[in-house]
């Protein structure tokens, strides 16, 4: 396919389609998972806006980090990021995932999560609130119909960064491929 | 060339090779498939010669005379055609696959004289030839099984033996009855013979001619033996064991209940739907024959005793459909017979092949195999397409013939039976597709390869078969309609690729046309879409965690848990323990005779002898 | 020939269309039910044209043909069953096959996902064969019943039996029956009270564990078919199927809401529960039903 051709009209049919369709992986740590219910059942609704529960991250476009993450939680995110398919978006719920948060001194918890998966959007609060959540989405939804949501191509690009970062606080990372 | 030779080439041919095979290995393999081949090559040119006079041999014994009559009908045909032909693909894999197995001049001796034997029972025309070459197949066949490599091989063939004497006795007193009262045996004068008989005494003689038949063909509640014996038979007799020496028992059943017309001898009993009672007990039977070996089937961790179970389920099939002696039933039961013995052998043979790889039967001690065996997978999963009954294969339609049977005279039970062991056997054969085949490859199987071209070739050959009749079932329809007339059965209307039913006619190239279709629509789908990217099979979806060990990532064993809770209390009551337990009620019998009166003091036995002249001397024979 | 193909390439992609449409109706019809806006009634086109979009990974050449094997038989499957006036192919004794040609697709479906070596897909594949054997029993006494009373297996013919107006429906003819299959026509969609195989939270939505991108857009596209399949078998055999294509589709979106609406206020039964209760009750009274029909 004429790559021109691939990253104008047709990036932009596929960007739509895929702004409107979003499978969020049931992906839960740290405390930001209790918000999670709320947005999805009757008060706030979110399957409203095309955004639906996936059950395994080979289905899922959108996996979200609920709050502060461990060394041992982070070896999980990435295995699981690593499965999903592209596109795919990763959000980070609350200060944890920015700056460790409370946590930002505590010897197992890392402090800045794009250092080892790219986060394409933050939703701010501790924990953000469902409507901030439904904001963060639609935020997200805007970036990927700009085709500004592009953490996946950033994440295969500079993989070797990534790494980096990631085998400094785990030591040896399996990698199945 | 005389329809002796047919019975008695293979088993002398044996008897030369064997010494032979002492110098040349294999010689016995090969020269079993020439023979065989040779034999399959002059019964394909039989067909159609009905009119050939029937042979006979006669001799006297006591001044009585004996005749051993041979005659070819259409019906003895089919079965000498089978037989050779299953025994011809048999002995081509045996050729490779026997390699390191110690027993396999006696295996290859044994294996031609019960191909001998087996063409004898069929082509006997009367009831004591038939009883002789039956109880050579029954020998040579029990040899075979208790040649198996397991030790459990000796007990499932005692098991077998004894079962079958059992039934041999029956029949061997009931022929001497009809000898006595008729002084002949030939099938068309005992049957004129039976007839007239009072119908009390009549039944009991063809019940007792019939237990054997019986007993062979694994009906509930003579199903203990198929299990054992199939499972533990050496691999490459559990195929001809499946799929030709059960359907001798067919055979059996099939001369009593339409060439000494069963039917007609009961015209006057009591009926059931317009069928008499004994029919329908035997069709019955056959109902439950399904069920259990559907619910067996289902639990099983070892394959072939998985295969066995299927086979006694599909057995049920065939006894059901000729039980109720419609024409439909008729015609549904022999085509399930013959499509049957095609993909029971497939299935068995495909399984030899992977236990020929990874020598183990436990399905859980196996596993994704189709990477490293893609025939032997192509083949088992065709053959489970066919046993499923699932189109476009010939399994659907004998199982759709048997339904239209079924349903046209309103059997409810059988019906429900019929579909349960349909359904059923969905998920038992899918078992061994997905703990042996598909799932997680075991470390030990890494550098498994395919086997070689000779044990190919029948699976190709048995696939290919069974495309061609589930396209074209006209050519087994044909023969089946002169069966039909042999034996006056209205015969079922057909065509090449169609055959009418009660309710409607069944159009196997349209589906087949129409499948196409269907396959080549969603294949220009798939193709036209994105390419994906090849990952491996523990590239899965773990929660997040790293998988090192693919065993324990392999679902095989208890695949079916939680169904089998269902049934948990039904399989306690095994009939085989039943037996079991009667079987040792007759040994503390004989105990308590042995020691009360054979107690192994001289004084008794002293006290026995002048016993024995004081009643002597009282009935006046001495003094 | 030409207008054969046509036809087939028609039907093949109007069901597509009307199946996805009935998801659609039914999420929305759903979320009302719980008080939600739910989503558009389009969504589900939107979701297979993204997961057609998206890339995917594949387990080995099982896993590609399973897929195609479970769509293809569903297709092939659709041209079994009268939608309305549309008619295929009318072969006489449809009925037995279009039920064992159904267990096509799910073979494929069970193939593929087992090969993807996931014990979680064969735990919901081992699920889903088990409940098969539960609902199928019920239903195939109806069918027998609905063959022996209306003295075909031809699924047209039955429905022509019923054209001459609401009383000579089978629905007022074999009412227990009636009843019964709809039982098993929710076991059939996997609607909620037998959803055991399918489960998201207790085996990570079972069968299609592994399915992304392509394989995830087959599996819904072969889900879209088999609504469209097993409603409009229901309504031919029990709601006087139909001339007119409108009033086809409102009698099949009727029977769809309905089993959506049931499903939307159960929970899940254990898997040998399902298979208990359907042996149960609808078996019993299948078989009354049988036993008043036939004697």
């Amino acid at each position: 396919m004429n790559n021109k051709y691939e990253s104008n009209k047709w990036q932009e049919v596929i960007n739509w389609v895929q702004k409107r369709s979003l499978f969020m992986l049931h992906y839960c740590t740290g405390c930001g998972a209790i918000e999670l219910p709320p947005t999805m059942t009757s008060r706030y609704d979110m399957s409203r806006f095309g955004i639906g529960p996936a059950a395994t991250p080979r289905q899922a476009d959108i996996l979200l980090i609920t709050g502060y993450l461990s060394t041992k939680t982070l070896r999980r995110v990435i295995y699981t990021y690593e499965q999903m398919q592209d596109p795919k978006f990763v959000m980070g719920f609350g200060s944890c995932t920015i700056n460790g948060g409370m946590y930002w001194d505590s010897y197992n918890t890392i402090k800045q999560l794009d250092k080892y998966i790219p986060v394409d959007l933050y939703i701010a609060g501790c924990m953000p609130r469902p409507e901030a959540i439904l904001e963060g989405f639609l935020k997200l939804k805007e970036k990927i119909e700009t085709g500004n949501a592009d953490g996946y191509k950033k994440y295969n690009k500079e993989y070797e960064t990534y790494k980096k970062n990631q085998e400094k606080v785990l030591g040896e990372v399996k990698r199945r491929q | 060339m005389s329809l002796f030779y047919y019975t008695f080439i293979p088993i002398i041919i044996a008897f030369i090779a064997y010494f032979l095979n002492k110098k040349i290995k294999l010689s016995l393999a090969i020269l079993n498939s020439v023979v065989f081949a040779y034999l399959f090559y002059q019964i394909s040119r039989l067909y159609g010669q009905w009119d050939i006079p029937y042979e006979s041999i006669t001799y006297y014994i006591f001044d009585r005379e004996v005749q051993l009559i041979f005659q070819l009908t259409p019906l003895s045909w089919l079965f000498i055609f089978m037989t050779t032909g299953a025994g011809l693909l048999i002995a081509i894999f045996t050729i490779k696959s026997q390699q390191e197995y110690t027993l396999r001049s006696a295996f290859h001796l044994n294996f031609a004289i019960l191909v001998g034997s087996i063409l004898g029972v069929v082509l006997a025309g009367d009831f004591l030839s038939l009883f002789i070459f039956w109880e050579i197949m029954t020998w040579s066949s029990f040899f075979l099984i208790s040649s198996g490599e397991k030790k459990a091989a000796q007990k499932a063939s005692f098991r077998y033996i004894i079962l079958s004497t059992v039934g041999a006795y029956l029949m061997v007193t009931a022929i001497f009855i009809i000898y006595n009262q008729i002084h002949t045996l030939r099938y068309s004068q005992v049957a004129a013979h039976l007839s007239g008989l009072p119908i009390t005494e009549s039944i009991i003689l063809i019940i007792m001619l019939a237990i054997p038949f019986i007993i062979k063909a694994g009906v509930f509640p003579f199903h203990v033996w198929v299990n054992g014996a199939h499972s533990n038979a050496p691999k490459e007799f559990s195929p001809f064991l499946s799929g030709l020496m059960l359907k001798v028992g067919i055979y059996g059943v099939i001369l009593l209940l339409y060439f000494v017309p069963l039917y007609n001898i009961l015209k006057d009993s009591i009926h059931y739907r317009g069928l008499p009672i004994f029919n329908y007990i035997l069709a019955i039977f056959g109902g439950v024959t399904v069920i259990t070996g559907t619910v067996l089937a289902i639990r099983q961790e070892d394959v072939k005793r998985l295969v066995a179970f299927s086979s006694i389920s599909q057995m049920g099939y065939i006894i059901m459909a000729l039980a109720i002696s419609t024409p439909l039933g008729f015609t549904g039961g022999l085509l399930h017979l013959m499509n049957h013995m095609i993909f029971k052998t497939t299935i068995f043979l495909s399984i030899a092949a992977v236990i020929y790889r990874t020598k183990t039967t436990k399905m859980r001690e196996m596993g994704g195999l189709i990477f490293k065996m893609p025939v032997t997978f192509a083949a088992y999963l065709i053959a489970i397409i066919a046993l499923a009954g699932i189109p476009p294969t010939n399994g659907f339609i004998s199982k759709w013939v048997i339904y239209q049977a079924l349903i046209e005279k309103g059997y409810i039970f059988l019906s429900v039976a019929a579909f349960f062991g349909s359904i059923g056997s969905f998920m038992y054969v899918f078992k061994p597709l997905s703990t042996i085949f598909l799932g997680q490859l075991k470390p030990e199987h890494e550098n498994i390869k395919e086997v070689p071209f000779l044990m190919q070739l029948p699976m190709f050959v048995l696939m290919a078969l069974i495309l061609l009749f589930g396209i074209l079932p006209g050519l087994q329809m044909n023969l089946i309609n002169q069966i039909s007339q042999l034996l006056n059965i209205t015969p079922v209307g057909f065509t090449l690729y169609s055959i009418t039913g009660a309710f409607g006619t069944w159009n196997s190239l349209v589906i087949f046309s129409l499948f196409v279709g269907g396959f080549l629509l969603a294949f220009i789908i798939f193709i036209s879409v994105k390419k994906s990217k090849p990952v491996g099979l523990m590239d899965t979806y773990t929660s997040g965690e790293y998988l090192d060990d693919p065993e324990a990532y392999h679902y095989a064993y208890q695949y079916f848990r939680p169904f089998d809770r269902v049934f948990d209390s039904f399989a306690a009551r095994s009939l085989t323990a039943a037996y079991d337990t009667f079987a040792q009620n007759i040994v503390k019998l004989g105990n308590v005779f042995r020691k009360s009166i054979v107690t192994g003091n001289g004084q008794t036995y002293a006290f026995y002898m002048i016993l024995f002249i004081v009643i002597l001397a009282f009935a006046g024979w001495i003094i | 020939m030409i207008l054969n193909i046509f036809g087939f390439l028609m039907m093949a992609f109007s069901a597509m269309a009307l199946g996805l449409l009935f998801i659609g109706i039914a999420r929305k019809v759903v979320a009302r039910v719980q008080k939600r806006i739910g989503p558009p009634f389009y969504q589900p086109y939107l979701d297979v044209l993204k997961l057609f979009t998206k890339n995917s990974i594949t387990h080995g050449f099982i896993f590609d043909f399973g897929a195609i094997m479970a769509f293809g038989g569903m297709i092939t499957t659709l041209f079994f069953v009268p939608v309305g006036p549309f008619v295929l192919y009318g072969m006489n004794g449809t009925l037995l096959l279009v039920i064992y040609l159904m267990a096509v697709a799910y073979l494929g479906m069970a193939m593929a996902t087992v090969g993807s070596g996931n014990p979680l897909a064969s735990v919901g594949i081992s699920r889903a064969l088990t409940q098969m054997l539960g609902y199928e029993l019920p239903f195939i006494v109806v069918l027998l019943t609905l063959i022996y009373s209306s003295n075909t297996s031809s699924i047209i013919g039955i429905v022509q039996a019923q054209q001459s107006g609401f009383m000579n429906w089978n629905l007022i003819n074999i009412p227990i029956g009636t009843a019964v299959a709809f039982i098993a026509l929710l076991g059939l969609m996997g609607k909620k009270p037998f959803d055991a195989p399918v489960a998201p939270s207790e085996i990570a939505s079972g069968p299609v564990v592994e399915h992304g991108g392509k394989y995830l857009a087959f599996i819904m596209l072969q889900h879209a078919v088999s609504v469209v399949v097993k409603t409009a078998l229901f309504v031919d055999l029990f709601l006087g199927g139909g001339n007119n294509i409108f009033i086809f589709i409102v009698k099949m979106l009727i029977v769809w809401l309905l089993a959506a609406l049931i499903g939307s206020i159960f929970p899940r039964f254990k898997v040998e529960e399902g298979v208990l209760f359907y042996w149960r009750w609808p078996l019993i009274a299948a078989l009354l039903q049988a036993v008043i029909i036939i004697f």
